[in-house]
């Protein structure tokens, strides 16, 4: 790679998965933190994706402001009204997202967010949390995540 | 690292395509059918080429797409939004949608970052996976992607 002012200041990642584990609400409505283990990573620039302990983590190598995208498909969780959110540099965003899977069936949502990082620390990875209004006797099955994040300064 | 020798060209790449759409008849292929609108299509492109919303890439790159369209009618159905590279369907970047009510829109979008090469052509595709009467229409299609390695973005 050619050396430039340039290089340490673009990073992008994308991360996709169909396999993420169900979401059981039936013991509390709290927001969990979404398993994302199985993401596979590509293309991924300028980001970590596995941390010391050898878990994946996502974490830019370099601070600065970042476009956030979530675009995932979901079933299940017959009529529950759905949030998810996201955590980085070890707190809360603000930013949320809600909407009820409306008889459980396959529904397309989709996040968006720019958020600014300060840390670099891989114990302080980007993590979304999910929760749900009611105790649903059904799981939230998500079919499909797709994480795609753009440094834009 | 993406697949680059020349990590950031001095070239800019962006695309925005818009399309009123319509009625988006779904023939029992059993393949994912391409989404094409060739009569109201709207494009702006800079080192892009479109043939309706297929995109020819001119630059080599790492490339964020976003695409999303408002879906209306086929009550009870479900779909799922592909995309394909080069004629071959890619499993990644799919998303899942159902329509509940035929007089209700839903918007249906996604959007992921993908290496390409010179000369690839990267487009939507829409399956039905169950049967039903009536037509889906796809309405307000939008398609955007910019070129992420080049300069004046970082």
């Amino acid at each position: 790679m050619a050396k430039s002012s340039f290089s340490y200041q673009s990073a992008w990642l994308n991360g996709y998965s169909t396999s993420i584990p169900d979401v059981d609400f039936r013991r509390s409505t709290d927001p969990v933190i979404m398993n994302l283990d199985s993401l596979e990573f590509s293309p991924v620039y300028n980001f970590v994706t596995i941390n010391n302990d050898n878990k994946p983590s996502i974490t830019p190598t370099g601070v600065g402001f970042f476009l956030v995208n979530v675009s995932l498909s979901t079933k299940g969780a017959t009529n529950d009204t759905i949030e998810l959110g996201m955590s980085y540099d070890g707190s809360l965003s603000k930013m949320k997202l809600k909407w009820q899977q409306k008889g459980g069936n396959f529904w397309s949502t989709n996040y968006n967010t720019i958020i600014k990082i300060t840390t670099t620390e891989t114990e302080k990875p980007l993590q979304f949390l999910i929760s749900s209004t009611i105790q649903s006797d059904v799981k939230l099955a998500i079919t499909s995540f797709n994480l795609s994040i753009i440094k834009l300064y | 690292m993406p697949n680059t020798t020349n990590q950031f060209q001095n070239t800019l790449a962006y695309t925005s395509l818009y399309s009123e759409g319509g009625a988006f008849d779904m023939e029992e292929s059993g393949v994912p059918k391409p989404i094409a609108f060739d009569n109201t299509l709207i494009s702006l492109n800079k080192n892009f080429k479109n043939n309706s919303f297929a995109l020819e890439i001119t630059q080599k790159g790492a490339y964020f797409l976003d695409f999303s369209f408002i879906a209306k009618g086929s009550n009870g159905s479900k779909f799922v939004l592909y995309w394909y590279l080069n004629s071959s369907l890619l499993q990644n970047y799919r998303s899942t949608f159902y329509q509940q009510s035929a007089t209700l829109e839903y918007e249906v979008s996604n959007n992921f970052i993908i290496d390409l090469n010179q000369y690839d052509v990267i487009y939507p595709a829409l399956i039905r996976i169950n049967d039903s009467a009536e037509n889906l229409s796809l309405i307000d299609i939008k398609l955007s992607s910019y070129n992420l390695q080049q300069l004046g973005i970082h």
